[in-house]
């Protein structure tokens, strides 16, 4: 609930450039990943601990693929605004 | 230091330049790790500077040099905004139930943490870890295509 409306809010005031969304979507798996391993530790799990690692790692993923398209979408427009 | 990654994330969002932006985003990782690291999580601390702030930022920094940026010269947060935004957070600042204030565990603690994450990793979870690092390794390839 509480990663939701961090989101939401998120995507609301990131207007300004192509770059804070996806820095956005960044804070949004940081923010997922921290409240599972708050969770986690509160019944002294390390499954939690295992999962965000696997969490951290897509994040990375997902955040070259982010840039890789940002890079595609320059070559082909030639500039990168904020709107689509 | 929760408020401060807080205000850091926040900053992130609502700042003008890419630059400074990515500058509060670098900030909040580093406020995120070091409350981890007083918490109790020192892996994932330790994992998350060298991670995000070692290697993220470094490809967020290669795009905004690489790229020519142009972005509005629009503030889009208001200050009324920001102050309900905080009104509305804050409580669960104050009043969150997780937050317990160890400082420094021993080197013991982190032996062994260190210890049955790896045991973990590569008994029961190998082939977890095989497909992750086979889709990170097509995230490169796909970036490597895409931008041919």
């Amino acid at each position: 609930m509480m990663s939701m409306l961090t989101t939401m809010l998120s995507l609301y005031i990131s207007k300004n450039n192509m770059m804070t969304l996806l820095i956005g979507m960044e804070m949004l798996l940081l923010t997922v990943t921290l409240k599972m391993m708050y969770v986690g530790g509160m019944y002294d799990d390390v499954q939690s601990t295992l999962y965000s690692l696997y969490m951290m790692m897509l994040a990375g993923a997902e955040s070259a693929m982010g840039l890789s398209m940002l890079v595609s979408y320059y070559r082909l427009r030639g500039n990168v605004t904020n709107m689509l | 230091m929760n408020l401060i990654s807080g205000l850091s994330s926040m900053l992130a969002m609502g700042l003008l330049s890419p630059v400074q932006s990515m500058l509060c985003l670098m900030m909040l990782f580093v406020s995120t790790a070091m409350c981890l690291y007083n918490q109790g999580f020192m892996l994932m601390g330790m994992l998350y500077v060298t991670m995000y702030v070692g290697a993220m930022a470094m490809l967020f920094l290669f795009m905004l040099s690489l790229l020519k940026m142009e972005y509005m010269e629009q503030g889009s947060m208001s200050p009324l905004m920001l102050t309900m935004l905080m009104v509305c957070l804050l409580p669960l600042d104050m009043f969150n139930m997780y937050e317990t204030d160890n400082m420094m565990e021993e080197v013991s603690t982190v032996w062994n943490e260190l210890t049955i994450v790896g045991n973990q990793f590569y008994t029961e979870y190998a082939v977890l870890l095989m497909m992750v690092g086979l889709i990170l390794m097509l995230s490169v390839m796909g970036a490597m295509s895409m931008t041919r």
